[in-house]
């Protein structure tokens, strides 16, 4: 046919369009020819489908190479920069924070055991008294024994020689010699973040200059003990070289004088994600094992003869670091000037006092909008005349002032840093309206905080970093070492859909909590609020202790709501496109779980006027095993049910506005009657809950997910499902998600119905839809929206979406758009079925060209944060799909 | 795909580790795209990705810069992907006497992946060179050593197939 033959020459030359090729398209001839329509849509699909990156699942070949290309060699692990894990979770809140600066607030030095707080005290005080440290390493590990000698001198020559592997730090270079390989740095910053740290082998005071509540162990043979988790040492750890989970138990015994380490022990931590992250380590070990052991042996304080001889690295062969010496410095609150010059543009400072040290990065040049230094998440605290940025717990400063950005970092306390700050004679003020930590919350204005469920005191956390965006406020927590936590809560009665397809349901606050482990959040709903704790160094078991432990009082007990958790031991099973024939079946005589039954799900087509059709989306259920599974009195309403008789779940029946009683008429002529309305948590918020016998004549036939009952550990029943079959497929158990139903990463029907309207249509054959214009008046605006420019879209998702796609360019992580295929409100059925997509409603927004690798990590946090759910992550994945599932603004 | 800087570049080819790693940090993730969609082989596609690391830090130092280092990069990945998909090939009939079937792994999951592994390998890696790597046709001809109006054909052919075989993008919700 001559049509195929035109139709096969468009294509060609929209496919060689795509890829940049100068040809004309016939436009025409697409817009008259829904195939070639398809085939140009399709085209910019599969491009976005196949740009797309799974987020997390990279793996890292990096290690594994440097082995190979360098067999012999083994790199000590604290290359990393020691500070990557807080990166991480800073950069996911960003923001500002308020707090009085001069009251205690929450957390702090001082609950806890009484006598521990003296002990993080006296080793930063400690360090002003250290000059040299020598002594004799035993590390012990999976690996087997390893000796080692480690040679101090303060504040910044370090010698450890550990295995086969030497280290030398030395003023301005650093070498690392490793049996095949040198690695050497020379002209580099004084106490520069990126070189080798393992000053805390020698006095760990990184890991109690901030809020930390160790047990204390105890006192024997001039020796002082501790227990801390590792993420509070990490920086001692990373030192030695041995991989340990953020939360596990660490012995730290310390000499009772000069609170230099003399042995470390670590131990295998408790709690499922530990489990889970020693399985993808090929660990083996149980909790209370020790994993790792340090004994520091002829230990030689201040004893310069010990540390005779200990010489600056060589620097052939070293990449130059761009530090250029500059004339030295005043004396500061008695610190004595060290090293000072400039790297590039900035001015870099530094003072000491034995092991103790202050440094001060300024520059006159900064064009930034954010903070010098780009700090994450800070508070605004007065200081002297002005106004500083604190981030990190207090462990870092900036101040914005005329002329000039500057940062304070040290190893003192926090206290001794502020007023290091003061006596640098700069007035800080605020940052500009346009910057990133321009939204602060005036100290004075506390409005906010009774809002939040503070941690409780002596959780050991310093006062939060808080920021406030709109309905959600964001508080994050820092701790001694690495730990962080962020709080986030915002007005909600429902968690949204979960964005970690291995969430699993935990008790918390006495109700059921959401935990997804990849992201480590803690989610539940209470008050009105949802509410979310999360953290990469702090683990379940003390994320859980950490929610029960917050204050109540801002939250009245009648107020109080659960996650509805509506068959306590059953397991939702949902593959897409269907179930596998004797799925069903294998779940009962193969995985071995108990009572199943499989629910039906397609969209129906309620008749209204003028030849329009209101699309519902109908279940249909078996009540003798269905009943077996879900609670009996609903399960009884069912089984009650005649073939012409329907149940409407509650937020349909609020939409329909009819009650029991109420007729509803198919377009395929199927008259049903209400027969009553039943929990939507019990039927994922469908809008018709039909009986089986009754599913045929209204159409409803498409095998949608099996439910079904389990004892014991609700991991090993998943594993037993995923052993069944290949195919992908998802699984909820209690507590997972708030609807129990299948593709529950969107907004069921009738709530999304709930948010943008619900309309009437003419289904045309060709798949557009031609929608009700009262519908289209009431709920469409067209808008200029950032970076796109006009687009039609719904109302209620304008704000978060320009929100958003604001963000996107201000940040310059996405710099175009494609308008033809971005389809705010395009109204058209899901290819290939009769279900409108969320595009009829203006509910989605596809974003081509799709951005890749971190940069597209970042363009997904930035939609989530603003309310929008990534099909990316989804079972049967749709990456360039992004769908509001937030509370309308 | 951005280019690294020519200074990283020189300082791998002289020896120094810290500049390599910085290349392999950079590149392994889109090197190890390629390879997953290419071998349809979630396992195999990271042991290639390493494979393919191994094999540019013994190139490195033959590298002139006339050619993107990207594009050169990529030639040697796709080169490791083939060596690896001939030598499963050949273990596949050593061990079951038939002609080997593209697998798709389990762990993919995705339609999209499925469709993929059961393209040619000449229209899944025309196809891959232009839609993950970017590279224009003629670029694409250079790195497959076919003329570029081969590869124009092999993308259309491809894309046509797999759209064929696919539902459009929007699933059903999760």
């Amino acid at each position: 046919m001559a049509d195929a033959v035109v139709c096969e020459a468009v294509r060609a030359s929209i496919s060689a369009r795509a890829d940049g090729e100068d040809v004309t398209v016939d436009r025409g001839h697409v817009e008259g020819c829904a195939g070639c329509a398809a085939f140009e849509s399709g085209v910019r699909s599969l491009r976005g489908a196949l740009r797309f990156d799974v987020l997390d699942d990279v793996p890292d070949v990096a290690t594994a190479v440097l082995a190979r290309v360098t067999p012999r060699r083994r790199r000590p692990r604290y290359w990393l920069p020691a500070a990557a894990v807080v990166v991480v979770v800073a950069g996911v809140v960003g923001g500002v924070l308020v707090w009085p600066s001069d009251e205690p607030g929450i957390g702090g030095v001082g609950g806890g055991v009484a006598e521990a707080a003296p002990v993080a005290e006296r080793v930063v005080d400690a360090q002003d008294e250290v000059a040299s440290v020598a002594a004799t390493l035993v590390v012990t590990d999976t690996a087997g024994p390893r000796r080692g000698t480690l040679r101090y001198r303060a504040p910044e020559s370090l010698e450890l020689a550990l295995g086969d592997t030497r280290v030398l730090v030395g003023d301005g270079a650093w070498r690392v010699e490793g049996p095949d390989g040198v690695d050497a740095h020379a002209n580099v910053e004084p106490f520069a973040p990126g070189a080798p740290s393992p000053l805390d082998l020698v006095l760990p005071v990184s890991a109690f200059l901030v809020a930390g509540t160790p047990e204390l162990l105890g006192e024997r043979d001039a020796a002082v003990g501790v227990r801390v988790p590792a993420a509070q040492v990490a920086a001692l750890l990373e030192g030695i070289g041995t991989e340990v989970h953020p939360s596990d138990p660490v012995d730290l015994w310390l000499d009772a004088e000069h609170l230099v380490p003399l042995e470390v022990t670590v131990r295998a931590g408790e709690g499922p994600d530990r489990a889970r992250w020693a399985a993808a380590r090929g660990i083996e070990s149980e909790p209370g094992d020790v994993v790792l052991s340090v004994a520091y042996e002829d230990v030689r304080v201040n004893d310069a003869l010990a540390v005779d001889g200990l010489a600056a690295p060589a620097t052939d062969g070293a990449v130059d670091g761009g530090f250029r010496p500059g004339p030295s410095d005043e004396p500061v609150l008695g610190m004595q000037p060290w090293r000072s010059g400039t790297v590039g543009d900035v001015t870099v400072r530094s003072w000491t006092d034995g092991r103790a040290w202050v440094k001060v990065r300024s520059t006159t040049t900064w064009t930034g909008t954010r903070l010098f230094g780009g700090l994450g998440a800070v508070r605004a605290v007065r200081l002297g005349d002005g106004v500083a940025y604190v981030a990190d717990g207090g462990r870092t400063i900036a101040l914005h002032a005329d002329g000039i950005d500057l940062v304070l970092t040290g190893s003192v306390a926090p206290e001794t840093l502020r007023r290091f700050a003061v006596e640098l004679g700069v007035v800080g003020e605020r940052v500009p309206a346009t910057w990133d930590e321009a939204a602060v919350v005036d100290v004075d204005d506390v409005d906010v905080v009774p809002r939040l469920l503070l941690l409780g005191d002596g959780a050991g956390f310093e006062p939060p970093a808080v920021r406030v965006d709109g309905d959600t406020v964001t508080a994050t927590f820092a701790g001694a070492g690495e730990r962080v936590v962020v709080l986030t809560t915002r007005v909600d009665d429902a968690l949204r859909p979960p964005l970690d397809p291995d969430a699993v349901g935990v008790v918390a606050r006495g109700t059921t909590a959401r935990w997804s482990p990849t992201r480590g959040d803690l989610e539940w709903v209470e008050g009105g609020q949802v509410w979310s704790l999360r953290s990469s160094t702090v683990g379940l078991p003390e994320l859980v202790a950490l929610a029960d432990g917050m204050g109540r009082d801002a939250v009245a007990s009648s107020t109080v709501t659960t996650v509805a958790v509506p068959t306590e031991g059953s397991l939702l099973v949902w593959v897409p496109g269907g179930l596998p024939a004797g799925f069903a079946d294998g779940l009962r005589t193969d995985a071995g779980l108990g009572a199943t039954t499989v629910v039906l799900g397609d969209t129906v087509q309620h008749v209204a006027s003028g030849g329009r059709r209101i699309p519902l989306d109908a279940i249909a259920v078996d009540c003798a095993s269905w009943s077996a599974v879900v609670p009996v009195a609903d399960a009884a309403a069912v089984c009650r049910l005649r073939e012409d008789e329907v149940l409407l779940g509650t937020t349909s029946a609020t939409l329909r506005g009819i009650g029991p009683g109420g007729v509803l008429e198919l377009a395929n002529g199927r008259v049903l009657r209400v027969a009553g309305v039943v929990d939507d948590a019990i039927v994922g918020a469908a809008e018709l809950v039909l009986p089986r016998a009754g599913a045929a004549a209204a159409g409803v036939a498409t095998e949608r997910y099996v439910l079904a009952t389990f004892t014991g550990d609700r991991a090993d029943a998943e594993a037993r499902i995923r052993a069944l079959t290949d195919v992908g497929m998802r699984v909820r158990g209690p507590g997972e998600t708030p609807w129990l139903r299948h593709g529950d990463a969107v907004l069921p029907q009738s709530h999304l119905k709930r948010v943008f309207g619900e309309f009437a249509a003419v289904f045309r054959s060709d798949g557009r839809l031609e929608i009700d214009p009262a519908w289209q008046a009431a709920n469409l605006v067209t808008v200029d929206l950032p970076i796109v420019g006009s687009l039609q879209c719904h109302r209620a998702l304008v704000d978060a979406l320009a929100g958003a796609l604001g963000e996107l360019e201000q940040r310059g992580l996405v710099t175009t758009i494609d308008r033809g295929a971005a389809g705010c409100w395009n109204p058209r059925v899901i290819a290939g079925t009769d279900q409108p997509s969320r595009h009829a409603w203006g509910a989605a927004f596809d974003l081509l060209p799709l951005p890749s690798g971190p940069t597209l990590d970042a363009v997904v946090e930035v939609f989530e944060r603003w309310g929008f759910t990534w099909g990316g992550r989804w079972v049967s994945a749709d990456p360039v799909h992004f769908e509001y599932v937030g509370t309308p603004s | 795909m951005e280019e690294p800087d020519p200074g990283t570049v020189r300082a791998a080819a002289g020896g120094d580790l810290r500049a390599f790693e910085l290349l392999v940090r950079t590149y392994q993730a889109p090197v190890w795209r390629f390879l997953r969609r290419f071998l349809a082989d979630d396992a195999l596609a990271e042991d290639v990705t390493q494979e393919t690391f191994v094999r540019v830090h013994a190139k490195l130092r033959s590298y002139d810069g006339r050619s993107r280092f990207s594009s050169w990069l990529f030639a040697i990945a796709r080169n490791a992907g083939i060596d690896a998909v001939r030598s499963r090939d050949r273990r596949t009939r050593r061990e079951s006497g038939q002609a080997p079937a593209p697998v798709a792994s389990p762990e993919a999951g995705t339609e999209l992946d499925a469709a993929l592994a059961a393209l040619s390998i000449d229209l899944r890696e025309a196809l891959l060179a232009v839609e993950v790597l970017g590279l224009s046709y003629v670029e694409a001809a250079a790195l497959l050593g076919v003329p570029a109006g081969t590869v124009k054909s092999r993308v259309h052919r491809a894309r046509e197939r797999l759209l064929g075989w696919l539902a459009a993008g929007e699933a059903t919700g999760g």
